[in-house]
């Protein structure tokens, strides 16, 4: 054999651009990648062709036509969703959609240990995941083997032989996390087709509501599956039917409307000029829809669309005039809780706020509303804008949605001060990613949050009082009569 | 400071690079190891026979060297800098007072805070300790150089890096593959700025390929890149902490690009070069081309700043830590071992360190700490 090159698993390593760790997590885990021609005591050797052309199919694999970022990102959502309305987390059906609760395990994970940089203590991130994320033992070591295999998450041991894991996730590019994760999740092979078909749907309603005939993945399945697979998406809040009929779905998850006002409208309006619309507000969160709030629009249902609730938006009023900013129903944030919403309000209501800045004002425009952004966050100065006669008037929103505080100066200026509670800071982050980027990635899992916790000492430490697990026990009558009492009285 | 061999005069060298593996007719060599050892210990990174150069009409030119050079930051990433000129002759044309005034333009010019000047064996007068007080320069003699090497290791063990055995070592690890030899010694010092970022990943990028982690030197030279890599990176470290840390990726580009905050200015000022270069005929789209406006390890170098601005305590470790690794690569006991929670922080962004010079500069091996 001349012309035989051998390599091992550090070089298949280097190859591919991973850690050896992800390398030997892939012979475990991916069926055809290429078997040793021998083991050594150092460690398997295998021929550098096979793994080549492996790594290069692999590749040609991601790059047909899949978005991984997007898959990702839809992974993440559907178990969010998942874990934020469905009970029974054991019940039968979610064995379907196992490899995807996984890697979309693995990406909550990813999002609630980013910037630890060192997890000393792995038991506690366990616990921490266990309460925040509702992740079993054993759902939490496939994850934490998932984000080993896609590099974000290594094992290293110390000189002194502790065990700690190195934080890799991306704080930078957030893109780049939900990339591998999606990459991974196709690479799995043990993936069913009522999960390929969950997330298809998920992708294809996410931006407009669907017919559901239309989606591919949804129509090859048999008619069972096909009702399994959306029963599944309505309970997990991510898919929901908006006629009664059940054919166009829409995702509540990411569209904060009522299905019947959405379906009223949807008949009516001009789907073409609606879709331009709501691709215009996607690229551009806090479009200017002055005009169209006036009467002036040329579709008068956009009008409707601002004034119905279908394409959020936000009034300000200050020294340039009224302006009105509209936003696209998705913009990556997840509306799970009734927190989260509030929370994305504050951020929609703190860009419009910044846009007028820049747009309309007639004293001062704002040169970067990052910048303001980035004052008003910053604790080195007390969460304070610089005074300006015009504050008064245009931050007026944010003090109505408790986001802050105006305070008059000596000279009859007012400076803006943040109300420095988590959820304004995390509106803060919020608006920062959607003037920035216009999605919202990095701060898309309210669950991520929880992150705190890992920190020994702060004041929202869950581990602190410890909940006892307790055995399942038939109600005492008392109990029972306390019960009927108190719904009695509701 | 000293020229080829010679303990008594800190003139510049004759003409070129200082001269290469003249380590053993160093004179000086002893005691530069031991102030080195000393400020090792304290936690600076240090380097021995640091080249200073200036323009010329040829280009960049040697003029001098630093016998001892330690650098540690702190919290803000500003650099604390102490530079120590080693004497052993006694011969009388070897004037403690010129070499103070040496020592004080050589202070001003790498900002170095802490000046020493050791006369390991000649007498210095005391009229020369007050001139030396004045120019806020230490004068060590004889048996105080000893004092105050114990002084500053503080009772710290030492971790035995500059032994005379494992200076060598380190020498000839350096003599395996010069391409980036000569740019660490004293090219890297002259553009303390955002240049060296970019000049350093450059220069890697040609020695790289060879470093494939089967011989000692490729770790010694990957882990000495990396500790130079680390304190310029700290030069980054510190304009984004200035600038805040709402858009690091756009402040690194900016950084990097050397000028115009915003993409916009950069990108008509970048048209602008290509223009002018083009009329002039040094662009040609079959020739030679400008580098892209912003080099493709823009966003990992962002993140990997990032990183160390939220943890600077951590970060500012980072070339001790790779210092560490060095000697330890040669054979050296190196500092104990740590686990406390900072230092394994910052053992890790060490590591994410490594791993970028490795991603930056297509390196087929990256060491592990």
């Amino acid at each position: 054999m001349p012309d035989l090159e051998l390599i091992g698993l550090f070089e298949v390593a280097a190859l591919a651009g991973v850690s050896p760790s992800a390398v030997a997590n892939w012979r475990t885990r991916i069926p055809n990648f290429p078997k040793p021609v021998a083991t050594l005591k150092s460690g398997p050797v295998f021929r550098a062709d096979e793994v080549r052309s492996w790594l290069k199919r692999r590749k040609e694999d991601f790059a047909m036509g899949k978005d991984t970022v997007r898959i990702g990102l839809r992974l993440l959502e559907v178990e969010c969703g998942i874990d934020a309305n469905i009970d029974d987390m054991h019940a039968a059906e979610l064995v379907d959609y196992e490899a995807s609760r996984t890697a979309g395990q693995a990406a909550r994970l990813a999002m609630l240990v980013r910037g630890q940089d060192v997890i000393e203590d792995e038991l506690h991130l366990k616990k921490v995941a266990s309460l925040e994320l509702g992740m079993t033992p054993p759902e939490y070591t496939a994850a934490k083997q998932l984000l080993m295999e896609a590099d974000l998450l290594e094992e290293r041991t110390t000189r002194l032989g502790k065990h700690v894991l190195n934080e890799k996730v991306q704080r930078v590019l957030h893109a780049d996390n939900y990339r591998r994760i999606g990459e991974l999740w196709l690479s799995r092979e043990h993936r069913t087709p009522k999960e390929e078909a969950l997330i298809e749907t998920l992708d294809s309603v996410i931006e407009r509501p669907t017919d559901a005939d239309t989606i591919d993945a949804l129509r090859s399945l048999k008619k069972p599956d096909r009702i399994a697979v959306l029963e599944l998406g309505k309970n997990a809040g991510i898919i929901d039917a908006v006629d009664d009929a059940e054919r166009l779905y829409y995702s509540p998850l990411l569209w904060d409307v009522n299905p019947k006002k959405l379906a009223g409208f949807l008949k009516q309006a001009d789907q073409t000029a609606f879709t331009k619309v709501l691709q215009k507000t996607r690229t551009r969160p806090g479009t200017d829809f002055t005009s169209v709030a006036e009467g002036n629009a040329p579709d008068p249902l956009l009008a409707q669309a601002i004034s119905g609730g279908i394409l959020p938006s936000y009034r300000v009023k200050s020294t340039g005039g009224p302006r009105v900013y509209g936003f696209a129903p998705y913009n990556g944030g997840l509306l799970t809780t009734a927190a989260e919403r509030t929370t994305l309000d504050k951020a929609r209501a703190l860009v419009s706020c910044l846009r007028y800045g820049s747009e309309a004002a007639t004293i001062t425009k704002i040169r970067n509303p990052l910048w303001i952004l980035n004052a008003m966050s910053d604790p080195n100065r007390s969460y304070r804008l610089n005074p300006h006669s015009e504050l008064k008037l245009q931050y007026g929103m944010l003090i109505g949605k408790q986001l802050g505080r105006i305070i008059e100066t000596d000279n009859h200026r007012y400076m803006f001060e943040l109300i420095p509670t988590e959820d304004n800071l995390r509106a803060c982050a919020i608006a920062r990613e959607l003037l920035s980027t216009g999605e919202i990635l990095g701060e898309k899992d309210p669950g991520a949050n929880a992150a705190l916790h890992l920190v020994n000492g702060t004041i929202q430490h869950p581990l602190r009082e410890v909940k006892i697990a307790r055995r399942k026990r038939p109600a005492r009558a008392d109990e029972l009569e306390g019960l009927i009492q108190r719904l009695r009285a509701v | 400071m000293n020229s080829k061999g010679s303990s008594n005069d800190s003139a510049p060298s004759s003409a070129g690079r200082p001269a290469r593996g003249g380590a053993r007719n160093d004179q000086d060599l002893p005691a530069k190891l031991s102030v080195a050892n000393a400020l090792a210990t304290n936690g600076y990174f240090v380097r021995t026979n640091v080249g200073l150069s200036a323009t010329t009409t040829r280009g960049i030119a040697d003029v001098t060297d630093i016998d001892v050079l330690g650098i540690r930051h702190d919290i803000t990433f500003t650099p604390e800098t102490i530079a120590v000129s080693c004497k052993s002759g006694e011969a009388k044309s070897l004037s403690p007072a010129k070499e103070i005034f040496y020592l004080r333009g050589v202070l001003d010019y790498v900002h170095a805070r802490t000046g020493i000047v050791a006369f390991t064996k000649k007498r210095v007068p005391p009229h020369l300790r007050d001139l030396a007080r004045q120019l806020d320069i230490q004068v060590l003699a004889r048996n105080e150089v000893e004092e105050w090497c114990q002084n500053i290791a503080n009772g710290l063990p030492a971790p035995d890096y500059f032994t005379l055995a494992r200076y060598d070592g380190h020498q000839t690890a350096w003599q395996h593959d010069r391409t980036l030899a000569d740019y660490l010694k004293t090219d890297y010092w002259f553009h303390f700025d955002f240049r060296n970022l970019q000049n350093l990943i450059v220069h890697f990028r040609k020695l790289a390929p060879k470093l494939a982690g089967n011989e000692p030197w490729h770790a010694v030279q990957f882990h000495d890149t990396a500790a130079h890599f680390a304190l310029t990176l700290f030069d980054l470290c510190r304009h984004i902490r200035l600038l805040g840390e709402g858009n690091t990726v756009e402040i690194t580009a900016a950084y990097l690009f050397g000028g115009p905050p915003t993409f916009k200015a950069r990108r008509d000022l970048y048209t602008k070069v290509q223009q002018l270069l083009s009329s002039t005929g040094v662009l040609a789209p079959d020739g030679p081309m400008l580098p892209p406006l912003e080099p493709p390890y823009t966003a990992p170098l962002a993140e990997l700043a990032i990183r160390c601005v939220k943890r600077p305590q951590a970060a500012t470790l980072i070339p001790t830590i790779l210092q560490d690794a060095t000697w330890r690569a040669l054979g050296a006991l190196g500092t104990p071992a740590r686990e406390d929670t900072n230092y394994l922080a910052a053992e890790k962004l060490t590591q994410d360190l490594l791993d970028f010079l490795k991603t930056a500069t297509g390196a087929p091996w990256s060491p592990k700490i």
